[in-house]
């Protein structure tokens, strides 16, 4: 089955570029692009794609609102951000908006094909730092006076996280620079598994993250009863 | 309306208590005095105020023309003659309308006892003053009048004593049925000798304690004072109440008596002046004087100035004692808290019962001699209880309020303290921060910066290979992620920083087809570096996979990180075509890493192997 994937960046040589790439493969299609946020939304919305490809840099719209967008107009398809550096807090903006995955811009070919054929294939990746900075969000949001460091004091659940156990253990050894190969063979899982884990932490993230929103817009007096 | 605050509603129950006591005293004492008296309308007891009286030492009844003089009882007069012990006899006629009930005699007070006799025969005995012993009694009698010597119309009732005291005092006499008469007793006795026992041994036990009290706190001087004061009262009424005291002994034990009375007009006098912030050492030192002086009098002369100490001496006291109850009344009215106020109207109470006594044993007024000084000290002692629990209420509220004060501050102070403590973090993050930021700075300056600088110069001067330049610039994109990942201001873990350098070196080492193993043994939880110590440790891994990558040609690559407690081991090994033939080209990349190991204090070494190199990298840790 072929992919359809669209793609929303304003740099025209990375645009080419990744057309280039996903049109180089027969595993996948490529159904259309734009080149700023206004564009980018009438193309979600006139476009239904497997996966869209959203720079956050635009020139009109923050790509975190296309994100969103997306995720809720199209609930089945996969959003990627594409991001220069991979640092954690682009990528974890826009997992919370709904991402399930990121492209370095200066990704090989290969690369790129492999990360979306990954995402469709229900896993996600992620990189230790990421990991590390979630885990934190969850220590830190659902109990306020965690000090950071117990994230790498206590290997086991100390709180109460919408994590499930497994999640949780997942996360942790990706924290500390375990591979998935690596921590697949900890817990007797394949690696498929352990990216399918991490595509579901960022779920739960974007979820957490959206109570959090309506916790604090309800306390503010934003939202009514 | 405000309600009353607590401070307010305390002082009034305690006044109110305090009045209502002291009316209650007041109406005792009346009651008292009504209940004495009552009998005297009574339709059956009859009073018997006219009586004849006569001095003799006869046993028997003088006869009638022996020289009686008729006179109103009570008969309360100065000792008519000059002998010490003076014997009389006093008679007195009743009528007995009827003999159905039994009669019988009531003295409400015998003070100096005496022989009782109903028409010539003894109907009761009750000891008197004689050459032996010296009496005085501080209750009334009851006598049942044998029914067999009454005879309808006028009877006579004798009684023949002896006296040494100062003044003759003899009292009324009521005759009337057991019933009214029993009840009238009852009353007296309980007025004038429970009270009084009750009184002294109140006073003693609370003199002991108070001294007690004194002695764990010398500095109460106060108490002190009230204490002994207390107790000289409570000797006081136990010397006055020994009904029988041997002739032998009579001078001393007079001596004991004025000694503690006096004593305790004295202390008290001291006592009010303290309690109302007039002490005056002179006033003290006068009054103990006079007070001594006294006693030393009496005990070098004797009986003969028994009159003179009672009627001036003692009396004498009464200036110093007004001073002192003015001055008492003046602070009371000045400061009119609650503990003043009592202690007024204690004052005042004790006042009014020691006139009274004066009045009675002085004979200036035409009342039965009945004393009731003892009933004063109970009401002293009452506010001084009260005094104490005032206070000892006052220091519990202010315990209560030091401790609620002392939480207010501590918790005051831990807010300030968190405060504090929380600018104080604020400073470290913005310390850390710029910190960082120079770091940075010198960073790009030193690394990225030049590095794309001399590319940018290279590029416009000579015509680059394109692999070339794509080489350098990778270089420079590839220092500026380990320059990204480095930081962490508040997060100094090195090994989610390494798993990151790993991860992304996985892919490119992947996506070129060449075999990557990362080994990390004995992991530990976390391991905390300095950014700059870290971002050494990245910078000479990505210059030895740089050049691995650039040069050996290799096949497969090993990076083996071991993590001992003192040290970090890491290993990077190739299958390339070795380091000898690829030196001359990575000069200046080995002495890179060579002098970063350096300046981090690590051992570098770079060792050929049978197919490839071996770069190792040892760095001690801090602990």
């Amino acid at each position: 089955m072929v992919t359809k994937v669209a793609i929303i960046e304003d740099n025209a040589e990375f645009l080419s570029r990744f057309r280039h790439v996903i049109e180089s493969s027969a595993d996948f299609s490529f159904v259309g692009s734009a080149v700023n946020g206004t564009d980018g939304l009438a193309l979600i919305n006139n476009v239904c794609a497997d996966a869209y490809l959203v720079d956050l840099g635009l020139p009109d719209i923050d790509g975190i609102e296309l994100i969103r967008h997306a995720v809720k107009l199209r609930p089945e398809c996969d959003v990627m951000v594409i991001t220069v550096f991979g640092d954690d807090t682009h990528v974890i903006q826009s997992i919370e908006a709904g991402a399930t995955g990121y492209i370095l811009k200066d990704s090989t070919s290969l690369d790129i094909l492999e990360c979306i054929r990954t995402l469709r294939e229900g896993g996600s990746p992620i990189s230790p730092m990421i990991a590390r900075r979630i885990l934190q969000k969850f220590q830190t949001t659902s109990e306020p006076a965690a000090v950071p460091d117990q994230v790498t004091a206590i290997p086991t659940q100390v709180t109460p996280t919408p994590l499930s156990e497994r999640e949780y253990q997942v996360l942790y050894a990706l924290s500390k620079g375990l591979s998935f190969k690596e921590i697949g063979a900890r817990y007797y899982i394949s690696s498929h598994t352990v990216a399918r884990h991490v595509k579901k932490i960022y779920r739960v993230l974007a979820v957490h993250s959206r109570g959090e929103a309506v916790y604090e817009a309800t306390k503010l007096g934003i939202l009514g009863q | 309306m405000r309600p009353p605050s607590l401070a307010y509603s305390v002082s009034s129950w305690a006044t109110t208590i305090m009045r209502n006591l002291v009316c209650l005293l007041l109406m005792i004492f009346s009651v008292c005095r009504g209940d004495a008296f009552g009998a005297e309308g009574g339709p059956s007891v009859t009073r018997i105020r006219q009586a004849e009286y006569i001095i003799s030492d006869s046993d028997t009844l003088p006869a009638p023309d022996a020289g009686w003089s008729a006179i109103n009882l009570p008969h309360h007069v100065a000792k008519p003659t000059r002998r010490e012990l003076v014997n009389y006899w006093y008679k007195v006629g009743f009528d007995v309308t009827s003999l159905d009930e039994p009669l019988w005699v009531l003295f409400p007070q015998l003070l100096s006892g005496g022989d009782v006799y109903v028409n010539g025969a003894l109907i009761g005995v009750k000891p008197w003053a004689n050459e032996q012993i010296q009496v005085r009694w501080y209750r009334p009698e009851l006598w049942l009048i044998p029914p067999l010597l009454l005879h309808a119309g006028s009877n006579e009732l004798e009684v023949r004593l002896g006296i040494r005291e100062p003044f003759t005092s003899f009292g009324e006499i009521d005759i009337g049925p057991e019933k009214i008469q029993r009840e009238t007793y009852n009353t007296l006795v309980f007025w004038e000798d429970t009270t009084a026992d009750v009184s002294t041994a109140l006073c003693l036990l609370c003199g002991l304690f108070i001294m007690v009290f004194w002695a764990s706190r010398p500095q109460e001087k106060l108490y002190g004072l009230f204490g002994v004061c207390v107790l000289f009262w409570g000797l006081r009424t136990l010397l006055l109440r020994t009904p029988v005291v041997p002739v032998d002994f009579f001078l001393v034990w007079r001596l004991a008596y004025y000694f503690t009375t006096a004593g305790f007009i004295v202390l008290i006098s001291i006592f009010m002046l303290q309690f109302s912030s007039r002490s005056n050492r002179n006033f003290n030192r006068i009054l103990i004087a006079y007070w001594l002086a006294g006693c030393a009098a009496f005990m070098l002369i004797g009986m003969p100035v028994r009159h003179a100490i009672e009627a001036y001496w003692l009396t004498g006291f009464l200036p110093f004692n007004l001073y002192a109850m003015v001055c008492l009344l003046r602070y009371a009215a000045r400061q009119p808290n609650r503990t003043a106020i009592a202690m007024g109207l204690a004052i005042l109470l004790a006042l009014v019962l020691s006139v009274h006594d004066l009045a009675v044993q002085e004979a200036w007024i035409d009342m039965p001699e009945i004393y009731l000084m003892h009933l004063g000290m109970p009401a002293f002692l009452l506010v001084m209880i009260g005094i104490l629990l005032d206070r000892f209420l006052i220091t519990l509220k202010q315990v209560e309020s030091v401790n609620e004060k002392l939480e207010i501050r501590v918790a005051a102070r831990e807010a300030e303290l968190k405060q504090s403590y929380d600018q104080l973090r604020k400073l470290e993050r913005s310390h850390a921060a710029t910190d960082e930021r120079h770091r940075i700075l010198q960073d790009m300056h030193d690394g990225v910066g030049s590095q794309l600088l001399s590319t940018l110069m290279m590029a416009q001067h000579t015509a680059l290979p394109q692999a070339t330049l794509v080489g350098l610039l990778q270089e420079c994109l590839d220092d500026m992620r380990l320059v990204i990942d480095s930081l962490t201001p508040d997060d100094r873990d090195l090994l989610p920083v390494l798993g990151n350098f790993r991860f992304r070196m996985e892919s490119r080492f992947h996506s070129l087809n060449i075999k990557f193993d990362w080994e990390n043994r004995n992991m530990p939880e976390s391991m905390e570096f300095e950014p700059d110590v870290g971002l050494n440790i990245l910078r000479i891994l990505q210059e030895a996979l740089a050049n691995i990558l650039k040069h050996a040609k290799a096949q497969r690559v090993v990076v083996d990180i071991t993590f001992e407690p003192d040290r970090l081991k890491i290993r990077i090994a190739d299958d390339g075509c070795g380091f000898v033939e690829t030196a001359r080209i990575q000069g200046r990349g080995v002495s890179n890493m060579r002098n970063r190991a350096k300046k981090i204090g690590g051992k570098f070494s770079i060792n050929p192997l049978q197919t490839g190199t071996e770069v190792s990298l040892e760095i001690p840790l801090a602990n």
